[in-house]
């Protein structure tokens, strides 16, 4: 035990100096801009609260619902939440499980949910600002964009549910140059006739309570 | 399990990341395939590119990378040390609790279960998982070597393993508050760039260029040619390697201030940077015909000579003036894997060719495959590197000017081709990799048996 004690003393002061250097180096980048945006946090825009009242409290993993199955969430947003003492209801469940089928399902490894700051102006609308995000977990905003950006898809697709099932059956229907994998499989086994999905065929009117319903409604969502 | 030979758990570590960096590939090549040809592999959901993407990423970073780490650190610090292992059983525990966290973390992403949070994808049960029974042993196994060493001064290497474990514990445990605590908003995404950020700068890349610390004057015979470089390489680490983490969301709504900030830190990495490759290349002096005849060497000095790009690209992208442009692009993938396929990979494999065969107490089976897989994934890498850096200009540019997204999707399409090429090229590098070893533990010529003295 000495010599292990006299050891450790040799580089006492380097190991308290590196604990010292690195404790002020990451307090420095974590405390001051969380606090700061944690100050935004108490004014939530009129988007935000929009938003959130669709989506519930979490829409990632969560221990009710371990598959991201989006049940819990649409549970949430039916029946009323709570979020930091600030309750909502009365949003739509189907938003709820859409934006879990979202994340499942990896959309946003491509399509970035934010307009860039500094362009993106013109071509993808307004980017949001900070307090558009309060009470959204998690984000999903993106970083590798290789498909177009999603914020405000809603708006350039209004009442266009039809369009984007032919694309989430086949994108390449729609779109031909598009390298968007085919997403059929959310469809389920029956549909909205209650005859089984042929996945070879057209893409059929889907049942009410499949994925890709849930899906195309966040999509819509997006204004 | 009582009589373990020393240099059983690096010897573990190291075969198991061969095998996940032979898995880890092949996903990459399977993802490279469908963004070329998206039909493919599209009809089941557990084989969509949403849900093997981050398993690619996993993967490679957490059985090919951190493993090979892990084996390094085994083999390394006692041998600085001048003392055994501090406890070989501890690490053959180790090296199966590893395993089994890549088969659950796998299953996971691939079923879909994820944070939805890049680079903290897991759910934050296995995210515990991996912090308390992945990360700690291995931290304790260090820590204990390092406090019962019989040597008296702590090389520069054993400075970076030490405290890069702590500070990875560290930021992996922050990276994951978001999903612990429920934090929302913008700062559920700070933290999770925040993390994402620095498990890369504060654990792969300090560890990865301690690894190279001991192979070069190792394989040399030089000894090292600065140590006070050394340590302005370390400190700077320490004080400002973490802080640029908000140049992530530079296109995101977060305090301007910070950004700024955050873009002037970025530059500063280049202070460890260039210190430390300065100051390996000088160890070269007068041995720099080993880097054509000795494979090790070849490898290592490939990885550190990567790292000029790397840190260039690292300091400059991040700022203002250039991240408009390539932000979200294909240009960032390309510096990803110019970061952890060119630098760490290649410093890596050095390590374990340097090494494994020590370990085995056995000759190299083949020079020739270890020379074909160093020409396979560099050309692999390289036809990767710049098709993609290629696409991530023309993204910028479709970006900018604002032209319509399908015209830049038909664009890059000759890219993604180029890159499902490139990363085939490594996938078979490192099967040929994978046999070569495999091949050595066999039928390798009989050595010398491992011991502490010939490392």
């Amino acid at each position: 035990m000495a010599r292990e004690f006299r050891n450790f003393k040799r580089y006492r002061l380097g190991t308290v100096m590196v604990g010292v250097v690195f404790a002020c180096s990451i307090s420095l980048t974590i405390i001051a801009p969380t606090t700061q945006m944690q100050a935004v946090n108490e004014h939530p825009s009129e988007e935000a609260l929009r938003k959130v009242t669709n989506y519930g409290t979490e829409n990632g993993w969560r221990l009710d619902d371990p598959f991201l199955t989006g049940e819990a969430g649409a549970k949430e947003v039916r029946e009323g939440f709570e979020i930091h003492g600030h309750k909502f209801s009365g949003g739509d469940p189907r938003v709820a499980k859409g934006k879990t089928i979202f994340i499942r399902e990896g959309c946003w490894w491509c399509h970035t949910v934010m307009p860039e700051v500094t362009q993106d102006w013109q071509y993808f609308g307004a980017p949001p600002s900070t307090a558009d995000f309060v009470f959204e977990s998690p984000t999903v905003i993106g970083s590798d964009r290789k498909a177009p950006d999603l914020l405000h898809v809603g708006s350039r697709y209004e009442d266009m549910e039809d369009v984007l099932y032919m694309h989430f059956w086949k994108p390449q229907n729609v779109m031909e140059a598009s390298i968007m994998p085919h997403f059929n499989y959310l469809w389920g086994d029956k549909d909205a006739d209650g005859n089984p999905v042929d996945l070879s065929g057209d893409a059929p009117d889907p049942a009410p309570d499949s994925d890709v319903v849930a899906l195309t409604a966040y999509i819509l969502s997006l204004k | 399990m009582e009589n373990l030979k020393d240099g059983t758990a690096s010897k573990m570590f190291f075969f198991s990341a061969i095998f996940w960096f032979c898995v880890g590939t092949f996903m990459g090549f399977i993802n490279g395939t469908k963004l070329a040809a998206p039909g493919f592999l599209a009809d089941n959901p557990y084989l969509s590119f949403g849900h093997l993407r981050p398993v690619h990423v996993h993967i490679v970073i957490f059985g090919w990378i951190s493993m090979a780490f892990a084996g390094a650190m085994c083999y390394i610090t006692p041998a600085l040390c001048n003392t055994r292992l501090w406890s070989e059983k501890l690490g053959v525990i180790n090296v199966y609790l590893w395993n089994a966290g890549m088969v659950v973390l796998i299953t996971c992403l691939a079923l879909g279960m994820t944070s939805g949070r890049e680079y903290s994808d897991m759910p934050w049960l296995v995210d515990l998982y991996a912090a308390l029974l992945m990360v700690i042993p291995l931290g304790i196994n260090v820590w204990m070597t390092i406090v019962h060493r019989k040597s008296k001064g702590l090389y520069v290497t054993v400075w970076f393993f030490a405290t890069a474990i702590m500070m990875l514990a560290i930021t992996f445990l922050i990276g994951q508050s978001p999903e612990l605590f429920h934090l929302t908003g913008l700062n559920e995404a700070y933290l999770t760039w925040w993390h994402a950020h620095n498990i890369l700068g504060l654990f792969i890349t300090p560890v990865s260029a301690a690894i190279a610390y001991y192979t070069v004057p190792k394989a040399t015979g030089n000894t090292l040619y600065s140590h006070r470089i050394g340590h302005l390489h370390f400190w700077s680490i320490a004080a400002f390697y973490s802080t640029p983490g908000a140049h992530h969301l530079m296109g995101a709504p977060i305090p301007e201030w910070s950004k700024s900030f955050a873009s002037v830190s970025g530059v500063l990495v280049l202070v460890p940077a260039i210190a430390f490759c300065a100051n390996l290349l000088l160890t070269m002096q007068g041995k720099w015909s080993m880097f054509v005849t000795n494979l090790p060497i070849k490898w290592t000095i490939t990885g550190v000579l990567m790292a000029v790009p790397l840190n260039f690209q690292g300091g400059f992208q991040q700022t203002r003036a250039i991240n408009w442009y390539i932000h979200g692009t294909h240009w960032i993938v390309a510096h990803a894997h110019l970061a952890l396929l060119g630098f760490s990979t290649f410093v890596e494999v050095g390590a374990i060719y340097y090494a494994l065969p020590k370990l085995l107490g056995r000759k190299l089976y083949s020079e020739g495959l270890g020379n074909i897989h160093f020409w396979l994934t560099l050309i692999g890498f390289i036809i990767y590197w710049t098709s993609m850096t290629t696409a991530g200009l023309i993204q910028g540019a479709g970006k900018i000017y604002e032209v319509a997204y399908i015209e830049t999707v038909s664009a890059t399409h000759p890219y993604m081709v180029a890159r499902a090429l490139g990363g085939f090229m490594v996938f078979l590098g490192q099967c040929l990799f994978l046999y070569n070893m495999y091949m050595t533990a066999t039928a390798g010529e009989k050595t010398e048996e491992f011991n502490i003295a010939n490392t």
